[in-house]
């Protein structure tokens, strides 16, 4: 046998190590790490609902649940909150990374100034839970408080995409909008999508918050919205407490909450005299997960029916064979057959996508005046 | 499963432990290391072993036929071999390609003809193990191995986790040798390899995926409602996304290999500072740039049936290169403008060449050491411009899309617009990290070197804390899990 030094290095060379040693390095790297991201992890993995009956998710998911409560017992879960809101802050700085250089789009109101007879704030006052607080607190967006910043584009519609995966970067329907809104006259449009978000966890990520701050920075008297597709799951509030459990979707209790959080939005938007298209999900591959998103669209429908500046679009035939049954081909207007969901049986090709935000645009041609460029 | 996620590092520590507690009993070794491999395929997938199950065997079989020579008829075993693994390739990979446009050349020839519609998943890394199979085939061909006599060794060649979805393409004879007698006894080279994680981590999550997410998936999605100058700022920035997530992946894969003692080959070697294309292509993705040399530029003839051969047969590697990546035009076109750039360079190195004027000349007089360095700028800097502009065409969804990017690019109707400033930092930060890379590499080794182990593993808990905790709150998935 070779003779080590402390290191597990053999003498006399820097390039031959002791396994034993790696494995040790490793076995307490994976002790640690994961204890310490513990409160990350648990969001992470909770939201990942396909990695069900994965061996090493559900392993380190009971981990970090061990974790957590140790920090706890411990009495250090408050630091390791702190902590972990500490980075999102850190990362929401206006100094690293949400400065901007100039404000976009271009001004023609000045600090201070309101925009339709409404002064809009920023929604630093808000207190995390209280956008789901009640129906009637929905937004810091008041007609008393002063401005700190407004921007507005010069155009007449000012355009708001917001959504899930199906509305983010590289998403089927986000993409195909925005792209043939473009081709109009006097519009500017502005995308927010942000993947695996919806309205059921505010905790991973808080739409409500997100949007007041979009409607501060961007004034936009349009918009078109699409979540649904990660909410089939238990809601939590902006803290991650539960205020209903994965087992009760679809439930009566389930549906309640759920309209509430869809009314919340809604509301914002009324305040603000922003008029809404919120586009349907359309049929998925696995018929349980359908069924669930059925009933998310009829939420959907039902509350918005409730208010006069908001358009209900539905994808369900739109996107399903003659038999009205799910289909993975669409034919295009030549009669060919195109690849029209993505490998998942959720998602949308950029075809899907196309026939989608026709959909949308033909409806908003309903509702104003577009003129194509 | 992904490199950078819990779940890999507890699968990945349960593998190290076991892979090294079973070297004494090499056959036993070597199935755990298969199960290993297969678990970790069959998390993307169960039905993904099946094809790739099929694809081992019928390559295994294939290479003893080749080389045992039943009858004489090698070559058509070869071929044989070839053609099933290009079938499964094409049926998976290209299908929806092919059944469109024979429909559409059908209806053009007066025939309405309508190929079955197949829900087809392409399998995570199909492209990659095909070309291992076809690469062990030809190598038993030609002679330059011995067909594996063992189909359990061949089998772990095909799967083997750590290459197994997005490479490098490994070849069998620097593979297989390694399964020999349990392998190695000691991890070589262990801080280079933990460095090697380390910052393939930090490459992915940090550096790739704020470019991504901050910048360049927004301007590709939709290049008309941006201006000018924020596209070129894209163009260079998506330059680097490809390469720190790529290189980032490739990194790892060679880091947690080494971890199991084994030798992978290395993809990259900072390409962006090549001098010119053909140097590019000899330091980006290497093992794909060495496989088509030697499986598809060589056999056509290479250089050796005169000029006009060489250009032919240098955009057919790169025409090659381009449609491997997908059945896309764009991609073609991408592999195209290479094989034109190429081929520019190859006749501009020719005419160097027949002056006797070497690229780089040694000279000890002051203004001549500029002037190299000024040349040697000059040829990093076109070279870097041109493969970005060539990456827009690889970049976009389809042809259309890069056309109007391009349009757009060059239209300076809106030159300016609103950029936040860490946007403009973190192309800095690119950069910088990028020419720096190397020397933080060996900064990292040596500052490892020199730790004792308690000291050594906090160092690493911390690197990686900080890693994810400066990285985005999701994901994305790898840029090359898509071909």
């Amino acid at each position: 046998m070779e003779k080590e030094n402390n290191k597990g290095l053999k003498k006399g060379t820097l390039k031959s190590f002791d396994p034993k040693k790696a494995i040790l390095i490793f076995v307490v790297l994976v002790l640690i790490v994961p204890f310490y991201e513990s409160k990350r992890i648990l969001i992470w993995a909770t939201q990942r609902t396909n990695q069900k009956g994965d061996l090493f998710n559900s392993l380190l998911v009971s981990y970090v649940k061990g974790a957590e409560r140790m920090k706890a017992q411990l009495g250090l879960d408050t630091f390791f909150e702190k902590e972990h809101y500490f980075w999102l802050d850190l990362k929401k700085s206006p100094v690293i990374f949400e400065k901007n250089i100039v404000p976009p789009p271009p001004l023609d109101v000045k600090d201070g100034e309101s925009i339709d007879g409404k002064v809009v704030t920023t929604s630093e006052e808000n207190e995390p839970d209280a956008s789901f607080a009640g129906e009637n607190n929905t937004s810091s967006l008041t007609a008393s408080e002063p401005a700190k910043k407004m921007v507005r584009s010069k155009a007449s519609y000012r355009i708001l995409i917001i959504g899930d995966s199906f509305m983010a970067i590289g998403g089927g329907v986000g993409n195909p909008l925005e792209r043939d809104l473009l081709n109009y006259k006097d519009l500017d449009v502005y995308r927010c999508g942000r993947v695996s978000s919806g309205l059921s966890r505010p905790d991973y990520f808080n739409w409500n918050l997100k949007v007041q701050e979009l409607i501060s920075q961007y004034s936009p008297n349009i918009a078109i919205v699409m979540f649904g597709s990660n909410d089939a799951q238990a809601i939590t509030t902006p803290k991650g407490k539960v205020v209903v459990g994965y087992g009760s979707v679809g439930t009566e209790k389930w549906n309640k909450e759920y309209g509430k959080r869809v009314r919340n939005l809604l509301n914002l938007f009324k305040e603000n005299n922003i008029t809404v298209f919120w586009i349907g999900l359309p049929m998925m591959k696995k018929k349980d997960f359908s069924k669930k998103i059925e009933n998310i669209n009829s939420i959907y429908k039902k509350e918005i029916e409730k208010y006069d500046n908001a358009y209900f679009i539905p994808t369900w035939h739109l996107l399903t064979d003659k038999q009205g049954n799910y289909t993975a081909y669409l034919p295009d207007k030549n009669g060919k057959m195109r690849l029209a969901r993505a490998s998942d049986g959720v998602h949308l090709t950029y075809f899907a996508g196309n026939l989608v935000a026709k959909e949308v645009i033909s409806k908003m041609e309903e509702v104003f005046k577009l003129e194509a460029k | 499963m992904l490199f950078p996620t819990f779940e890999f590092f507890i699968f990945f520590t349960l593998v190290l432990i076991l892979n090294w507690g079973l070297k004494r009993w090499p056959l036993i070794w070597r199935l755990f290391l298969l199960g290993a491999s297969y678990y970790f395929y069959s998390t993307w997938n169960s039905n993904f072993l099946l094809i790739i199950i099929i694809v081992s065997a019928f390559n295994f079989f294939s290479g003893i036929l080749i080389r045992r020579d039943y009858f004489g008829k090698r070559k058509i075993y070869f071929i044989s071999s070839v053609i099933f693994d290009l079938i499964i390739l094409g049926i998976f990979k290209y299908y929806d390609f092919f059944r469109l446009s024979f429909e559409e050349l059908l209806r053009k020839a007066g025939f309405i003809a309508s190929f079955p519609l197949l829900e087809i998943i392409l399998p995570v890394g199909l492209s990659f193990y095909i070309f291992r199979a076809i690469s062990y085939n030809a190598d038993v061909y030609s002679g330059k191995i011995d067909a594996c006599k063992s189909i359990l060794d061949f089998f772990i060649y095909v799967v083997f986790f750590p290459y197994l979805l997005a490479g490098p393409i490994v070849r069998a004879g620097d593979f297989l040798s390694q399964l020999k007698e349990g392998g190695a006894k000691r991890i070589e080279n262990f801080y280079e390899n933990l460095s090697l994680i380390l910052l393939g981590m930090f490459k992915k999550l940090v550096v790739s995926s704020y470019l991504a997410l901050s910048l360049t998936d927004d301007v590709f999605a939709v290049p008309q409602n941006h201006s000018s100058l924020i596209l070129l700022l894209a163009v260079f920035a998506y330059s680097l996304v490809i390469y720190f997530d790529f290189s980032g992946y490739s990194d790892m894969a060679v880091g947690f290999a080494g971890m199991l003692g084994f030798r992978l080959p290395v993809n990259f070697d900072l390409p962006y500072l090549s001098l010119n294309l053909r140097d590019f292509w000899r330091r980006w993705h290497m093992t794909l740039s060495y496989w088509v040399r030697d499986y598809i530029y060589i056999p056509l003839g290479g250089n050796r049936k005169g000029q006009l051969r060489k250009y032919l047969n240098l955009m057919t590697a790169m025409l090659a290169i381009g449609f491997w990546h997908g059945a896309n035009l764009h991609f073609v076109v991408w592999g195209a403008i290479h094989g034109i750039g190429l081929g520019i360079t190859h006749f501009l190195l020719g005419l160097k060449n027949k002056t006797k004027t070497p690229f780089i000349k040694i000279s000890n007089s002051f203004f001549d050491k500029m002037k190299e360095k000024v040349k040697v700028f000059m040829g990093c800097f076109i070279t870097f411009i041109f493969v970005s502009f060539a990456w827009v065409f690889f970049r976009c969804r389809t042809m259309n899309d890069a056309l109007v990017f391009v349009k757009t690019l060059f239209s300076f109707e809106k030159i300016v617009e609103p950029l936040k400033l860490y946007v403009v930092f973190l192309v800095i930060f690119g950069i910088v990290f990028f020419l720096l890379e190397k020397k933080i590499m060996k900064a990292l080794v040596f500052a490892q070197e020199r730790l004792s182990l308690p000291f050594l593993i906090l160092f690493i808990s911390c690197f990686m804390i900080l890693t994810l905790k400066l990285g985005p709150d999701i994901l994305p998935s790898f840029i090359y899990f898509g071909f």
